[in-house]
């Protein structure tokens, strides 16, 4: 059975709070806080959109290149 | 009729049809039906994967929502695959393959051995590929219709004959290629309509200037805010978006078609890098497009005054005021493809669940044969396409938005906790996985029953029980809560021993 490293949980972490702003800004503006409008809110969605997948990216390649798993598993799977 | 759709329409049904002839004569046994023989690479497995979530509602839907309100809403369906693969990724990809061989069932009987748990398995799978399949059934008989003007009746049946002949007869080769096929097709059809967007337009500035001239939001179309939603509810619908997508079977038995958990996980990235490369074109491009060539030109104005064929329809009119019919016909045949693919990787989570989970614990015969389950396998494809037929005839007037978010909440809530605890957590027993997987099942369709969309605009009730339509962010949860608490209420004589190890 696969453990839960420190690692997975900073990565979910970060993607949550990477892609909270888009959430919390789609409701009514009535539910935002005001520093949140202030501060947040007035990037334009496309900006969002690109710095997301530009930080996505490089999450995954880090994972995949062995910041998570470890080369070691990955290549003793795959049998090298 | 476009004559160039119909080409490209008979085009894509004979390729498709060809594709399943020879996905047949490669398929000799169950490894083969059911998991193309574990011997797809990451880069193949990750067009798969691709293609199975961008639907025609992706395709079509969400387009057409940009078109109609910018960027808010539409953010969060754009959004919430690019969260939920990489969590699929993080958690879920690589334990995934490791511990399944065929279906979901497999990989709950590695840890549990429970005939109980294998059946839940196999029903949750069933009733959830089947909400979903309805759904995208009653979205192909109306886009089919629009396209190429054949009627609901006709064009569902069409979809409903050629899902069964891929799966039934080509399986997961089949299955899995006919998506590849309509990945490439679609992303190409994506990035030769932002090309002709951005030249006819003249470059982002001119095209985004063009835009806000046109709709009566102005900039407010590129600005967050205009979902209308509740805090709760939009943080639940992204929530559930996102985590439904690690609890849909038609996904998550596509990472038993490679052979080791590092194609697995190579899967995850090629699908979330090709689904965020086609979602930003549609949300930079496309959407914006939309607007600037479509929205207020007559032309593409119905007696009502409103977009003909409804904002659904905004990409194809996009390519018509591009291209006229021949860009029009591609973009409405990849639609079509589009529908095809999607339908038939649906079809195959449920047959496989039917003849792999259901089957073969419920037939009391020991002497089964594989040959036999292979024959179960195939009787159920066609069983559950006559089946999701009928109830796509029954609910064609119901809401296509409503069946989806069912599904996803279902996936979320019934799915989700039960796998992960499943993987992670070595204490869950039988008694708590199956509590877990009921308690979010049930919540989580009550919840929805007792919401605004049943409850008030379907039942017609003066007020919701329920304030929210997406109750992911409480159910998810609760399913978790319940099989953690009856897991260590009730431990199994194994599990203590485990502990105490």
């Amino acid at each position: 059975m696969p453990k839960v490293t420190a690692r997975q949980v900073l990565i979910s972490a970060l993607m949550a709070a990477l892609f909270a702003p888009v959430y919390l800004s789609s409701g009514s503006a009535a539910f935002r806080p005001a520093w949140f409008t202030a501060r947040v809110a007035i990037l334009p969605a496309s900006v969002w959109m690109v710095l997301i997948l530009i930080a996505v990216f490089v999450l995954m390649v880090w994972v995949v290149s062995g910041g998570v798993y470890g080369r070691d598993d990955d290549d003793r799977e795959a049998g090298r | 009729m476009n004559a160039v759709a119909i080409g490209f329409f008979v085009l894509t049904i004979l390729v498709t049809l060809g594709v399943t002839v020879w996905a047949a004569r490669r398929s000799r046994g169950r490894a083969d039906y059911y998991a193309a023989g574990g011997r797809l690479t990451g880069a193949q497995n990750g067009l798969a994967i691709a293609g199975d979530f961008m639907s025609a509602t992706t395709f079509l839907g969400i387009t057409g929502m940009y078109f109609m309100s910018g960027v808010d809403p539409s953010a969060i369906y754009y959004l919430a695959p690019l969260v939920g693969l990489p969590l699929m990724l993080l958690w879920v990809a690589g334990p995934l393959r490791r511990a399944g061989k065929f279906t979901l069932g497999d990989v709950m009987a590695s840890r549990l051995r429970s005939p109980g748990l294998r059946v839940f398995a196999g029903a949750s799978a069933i009733v959830i590929s089947t909400i979903y399949l309805v759904g995208q059934l009653i979205g192909a008989g109306g886009l089919i219709q629009i396209l190429f003007g054949i009627g609901f009746a006709p064009a569902v049946i069409l979809v409903g004959v050629l899902m069964t002949i891929y799966v039934a007869v080509g399986g997961m080769i089949a299955a899995s290629w006919v998506q590849i096929i309509k990945s490439v097709l679609l992303v190409s059809t994506i990035v030769l309509l932002s090309a002709a967007v951005l030249v006819q337009a003249g470059g982002f500035g001119p095209l985004y200037a063009r835009a806000v001239a046109a709709h009566p939001l102005g900039e407010g179309l590129f600005m967050p805010g205009g979902g209308k939603m509740d805090l709760f509810s939009s943080v639940s619908l992204a929530f559930g978006m996102s985590v439904g997508i690690l609890g849909l079977p038609h996904l998550l038995i596509r990472f038993f078609t490679v052979p080791d958990e590092r194609a697995a996980r190579r899967s995850a990235v090629v699908a979330t890098s090709i689904i965020g490369f086609v979602f930003a074109l549609m949300f930079l491009v496309l959407g914006p497009g939309a607007i600037a060539f479509v929205y207020g030109q007559p032309r593409f104005d119905g007696p009502d005054g409103l977009l003909r064929g409804g904002a659904n329809m905004a990409s194809i009119h996009l390519a018509d005021a591009l291209g006229g019919n021949v860009l029009m016909g591609i973009a409405a045949a990849v639609a079509f493809a589009t529908i095809l693919a999607v339908v038939a990787g649906l079809v195959m989570a449920i047959a496989s669940a039917a003849s792999h989970d259901l089957y073969a614990v419920l037939s009391r015969r020991k002497d089964k044969s594989e040959h036999e389950e292979l024959l179960v396998f195939r009787l159920a494809a066609g069983v559950m396409a006559v089946v999701a037929v009928a109830l796509a005839f029954a609910f064609q007037h119901e809401n296509v938005a409503f069946m989806s978010a069912l599904a996803f909440a279902v996936a979320a809530s019934a799915n989700f906790p039960v796998l992960v605890l499943i993987l992670y957590w070595p204490r869950l027993t039988t008694a708590g996985a199956l509590t877990g997987g009921l308690v979010g099942l049930i919540s989580s369709v009550a919840l929805i029953v007792i919401g605004p969309a049943v409850w008030v605009k379907l039942l017609h009730h003066a007020a919701p029980i329920f304030p929210s339509d997406y109750p992911g962010l409480l159910t998810a949860p609760l399913a978790l809560i319940a099989a953690i608490l009856v897991s260590l209420a009730r431990p199994a004589p194994r599990m203590v021993e485990a502990a105490a190890e």
